[in-house]
């Protein structure tokens, strides 16, 4: 990895030069939100607070995607697959985000290889931006290993006062550099240094502490599979699945068919579904095999914090705090599902 | 451009009706040589603008030929669609996809395959090979169990099974008339006939989910141990190929991690079974 | 089902904004009129006929008379829809079953009032089977989603119609939840059945209910939720009742 320091001025540079070629995307000011939007503007773009209302998930697996399309000839059926895809700049992702994409990535590269998550995911350029200071009451993402991005993107950018220290993981990320600023020097490392220890200061007295080991999270979901916490958060849950589709590492999907009125031309279509929903464990012949709330709570919950964890070495959830913010029963939050059982267990 | 998602062009060369709701089709690819499946494995069977659901393949592996064999239950769209569809018309398949089952654990051993209504259909592709490949294999029994008479799938077939020489075939409905003169009741009253050699024994059972934890307790009444004992799953499925989520039990995909499993590793799954 | 099916729409207790709804659909109509044979629609032509496999039925039923009619509607169509809010949930004319009849009768028409025979509003379903609702008032996503149900039944298809909450669409085109707003709007979405891509939470309004209760609604959470929101539990049932009156009777 090559580590840069940049002036301002040339960061914006960057951005000006990529609206010229390309689609460039960043969080813009969303009434008292934001959300990942085009931009046309190096103005609209919000750097920190606050959080997006859903991640940037929706660039690779889009809310709803075609996927197939058909039409009848010859008795049969033409069949063509559709894989759309665009060169895009993703600017100002968290930490938090540049983690999950990480993991998502993961999924849809392991064995059968999801051509149209891959495809719009290699078009674009991940830029990083560093939080200095939490996004939302509800971040977590120092207690669920969210907030360090490692080398999880193209490019990031922490602020480390008039300049931007530049962290570049790829050749996608020196390009939208094109040789703006120069080498990072022992005293620029030293200034990040001490910005980032500011920061996780100020994250570890704001944010909500884990008090189970991190590490031992899966085996505290394992050794509490059953556990009255389950039912009595899945008593309040309304089985909305807002925290399914506000969460940056949920990925499950639906498919449909749709067919037109003339019945010889239509889609096959995918678009975003959520184990916390109703039918989503329902088979045609009627058995739901997670019936009740507190069944389904419990399945994204482990998922979050054992089955993938298990898998792939680390939390699923990275912290983001959405589904906190979106939980209108306030039941959902994983670390405080971990804390609870946590607390209880050791009475 | 060919993704994850695009079926391949396959057309009905036969449909038979077995029951009121289950039909055999023959499907032909014609795109490659064979199918290429091993026992157990399922397929993704789209028709076109209804939807795609996950089937299981019926017949016994057969390298050379593109034709294969599904049985199909009307349950939701995509069966419904497929048992009006006829002989010439065309669908799409993706797969196989699944784990299958390992043929070559089973050599050499007394198998007993116990199959609850439309379970004997993935069953049917084990079991045919197995005939196929009698030499390889001990003592089989098969158990079958149905709801009612009208519902036995492959009434034929299992007569012709039930003659041969080295298999025991026991059949019993949950209910029946007058005219019936096989058993009545559950599978697992089956059991008790059977002679085993339990440290020989492998068993496979396939139905519907209630059946499985009363199948499980008698063969190990029997000293069947179960590391012996296979099952296969049902879930819901949409992708096939362990992504969309819907077929996961605890940490396993049941499309890509099974739906063939030996029990002893999935009762360590506590939404399994 | 046939291959050109005949299709009639038909009228009860409501504003018949759900037939202007199918009327505006414009291309997509023409393209529905080839597919399909429209025998019965008095909002576009004065031609009747009593011929039809498939009725397409609005409004809510609440005079004797109209019983009698949709019950003649049911023995001739092979399928019935039940097109928008009142029809499937009896809608906003279920308001006045929460008030003194007599009164009400008095109010809207004076001293002829003993001359109607205007009861407690009812959807269509307490009276006959209804086999598919188009939900929604007006008609979801601009009607697109009854054009879905037809095509579905010329398939033999079941339509996809979701049982979950309207929250799922309202979060998949990334709104500010109306309960974060600045001036936060108590909403009836998260126990609202989705299908209409959260049509009215992402112009900023409230969700008022009008495609009925999703599968399994958590109606306690929902309570406490509107009580953090500033509505008494009256409050909330109020709301309810703008729409859903007809849900206390287990709809």
């Amino acid at each position: 990895m090559k580590q840069y320091v940049v002036e301002k001025p040339g960061i914006r540079k960057s951005v000006e030069e990529e609206l010229k070629r390309k689609k460039v995307c960043a969080p813009v000011k969303q009434e008292n939100s934001a959300n990942f939007s085009a931009i046309h503007s190096f103005e609209e773009i919000v750097w920190g607070p606050p959080q997006t209302v859903i991640p940037p998930k929706k660039y690779f697996l889009p809310t709803s995607e075609n996927i197939l399309s058909f039409r009848k000839r010859d008795g049969g059926f033409e069949v063509e697959a559709l894989n759309a895809a665009e060169e895009i700049v993703l600017f100002g992702v968290h930490p938090c985000d540049l983690n999950a994409i990480y993991l998502t990535d993961r999924i849809f590269a392991e064995k059968n290889q999801d051509e149209n998550y891959l495809a719009k995911r290699e078009k674009a350029v991940l830029i990083g931006v560093d939080c200095l200071t939490p996004c939302s009451p509800e971040a977590v993402c120092l207690r669920m290993d969210g907030l360090n991005p490692g080398d999880r993107f193209d490019l990031f950018l922490t602020d480390i006062g008039d300049v931007y220290f530049v962290e570049a993981a790829s050749r996608k990320g020196e390009e939208f550099l094109r040789g703006e600023g120069r080498p990072a020097s022992e005293i620029d490392h030293r200034k990040l240094s001490s910005v980032r220890k500011q920061r996780d200061e100020l994250f570890d007295q704001e944010e909500k502490k884990l008090l189970p080991d991190y590490n031992d999270l899966p085996g505290l979901m394992k050794r509490n599979y059953v556990h009255a916490v389950w039912e009595e958060h899945g008593e309040k849950c309304y089985g909305c699945g807002s925290c399914n589709m506000v969460c940056p590492t949920c990925y499950c999907f639906d498919v449909e068919d749709y067919m037109r009125v003339d019945l010889e031309n239509g889609f096959r279509k995918r678009f975003w579904d959520g184990c916390m929903l109703e039918d989503f464990a329902k088979v045609a012949s009627g058995e739901n095999f997670r019936e009740e709330r507190f069944d389904r709570l419990r399945h994204r919950t482990n998922r979050k914090l054992n089955y993938l964890f298990d898998k792939w070495g680390q939390s699923f959830c990275t912290g983001c705090g959405r589904c906190i913010k979106a939980c209108l029963t306030h039941i959902v939050s994983p670390l405080e599902i971990a804390n609870e059982i946590f607390q209880r267990q050791s009475v | 451009m060919k993704t994850l998602f695009t079926p391949e062009p396959a057309k009905i060369r036969k449909a038979v009706p077995q029951t009121e709701f289950e039909t055999l089709f023959e499907m032909e690819l014609s795109e490659r040589s064979t199918l290429g499946h091993k026992p157990g494995q399922f397929v993704e069977v789209s028709v076109f603008g209804v939807g795609e659901a996950p089937i299981s393949v019926s017949s016994a592996p057969a390298p050379s030929m593109p034709t294969f064999e599904l049985c199909v239950r009307k349950v939701g769209n995509v069966t419904n669609a497929l048992l009006s569809m006829k002989k010439g018309d065309h669908v799409g398949i993706r797969g196989p996809f699944g784990n299958g089952f390992d043929v070559n654990l089973f050599k050499g051993k007394d198998i007993i395959f116990v199959a609850g209504g439309i379970g004997l259909v993935p069953l049917r592709s084990f079991i045919r090979e197995v005939l196929n490949h009698r030499e390889d294999y001990n003592r089989v029994f098969i158990l079958y169990g149905c709801k009612r008479p009208k519902d036995i799938l492959f009434e034929d077939e299992l007569m012709s099974w039930g003659s041969l020489e080295g298999i025991d075939l026991q059949t019993t409905v949950d209910i029946a008339g007058d005219d019936w003169k096989g058993n009545v009741g559950v599978i697992t009253t089956l059991m008790p006939r059977l002679s085993l050699d339990p440290p020989k024994t492998e068993a496979v059972i396939v139905g519907p989910p209630v059946m499985y934890r009363f199948v499980i307790s008698e063969l190990k009444k029997r000293l069947v141990s179960e590391k012996n004992i296979w099952v296969s799953l049902e879930r819901k499925m949409k992708c096939g190929v362990g992504k969309c989520g819907h077929c996961q039990m605890n940490g396993v995909y049941v499309c890509s991690d099974g739906p063939v499993f030996n029990y002893a590793a999935l009762k360590e799954i506590p939404e399994a079974i | 089902m046939a291959d050109r099916p005949k299709v009639g729409f038909f009228s009860f207790t409501g504003c018949e904004g759900c037939q202007l709804v199918v009327l505006s659909m414009a291309d997509r109509l023409l393209e529905l009129l080839g597919a399909v044979e429209v025998v019965n629609f008095r909002e576009a032509s004065s031609y009747k006929c009593d011929d039809y496999d498939i009725a397409i039925v609005e409004g809510a039923i609440s005079r004797v008379r109209e019983i009698t009619e949709l019950i003649e509607i049911r023995k001739r169509a092979g399928t019935l829809i039940a097109l928008g809010a009142c029809a499937h949930v009896g809608g906003i004319n279920c308001m006045r079953n929460f008030a003194n009849q007599f009164e009400i009768k008095k109010e809207v028409y004076g001293d002829k009032a003993s001359n109607f025979d205007s009861f407690l509003a009812q959807p269509l379903d307490a009276i006959v089977k209804v086999d598919h609702y188009a939900r929604g008032c007006p008609p979801s996503r601009d009607g697109e989603e009854f054009l879905e149900i037809v095509v579905a039944l010329m398939q033999g298809k079941r339509p996809y119609i979701p049982n979950y909450p309207v929250c799922v669409h309202c979060k998949m085109k990334g709104n500010v939840c109306v309960f974060h707003k600045e001036r936060p709007i108590a909403c009836l979405g998260p126990v609202t059945r989705a299908g209409c891509m959260a049509a009215c939470p992402s112009f900023g309004n409230a969700c008022i209910g009008c495609r009925g209760l999703a599968g399994k609604p958590n109606l306690n959470a929902h309570q406490q939720t509107m009580e953090e929101a500033g509505l008494t539990p009256e409050e909330t049932m109020k709301f309810y009742r703008m729409l859903n009156g007809m849900m206390e009777v287990g709809k």
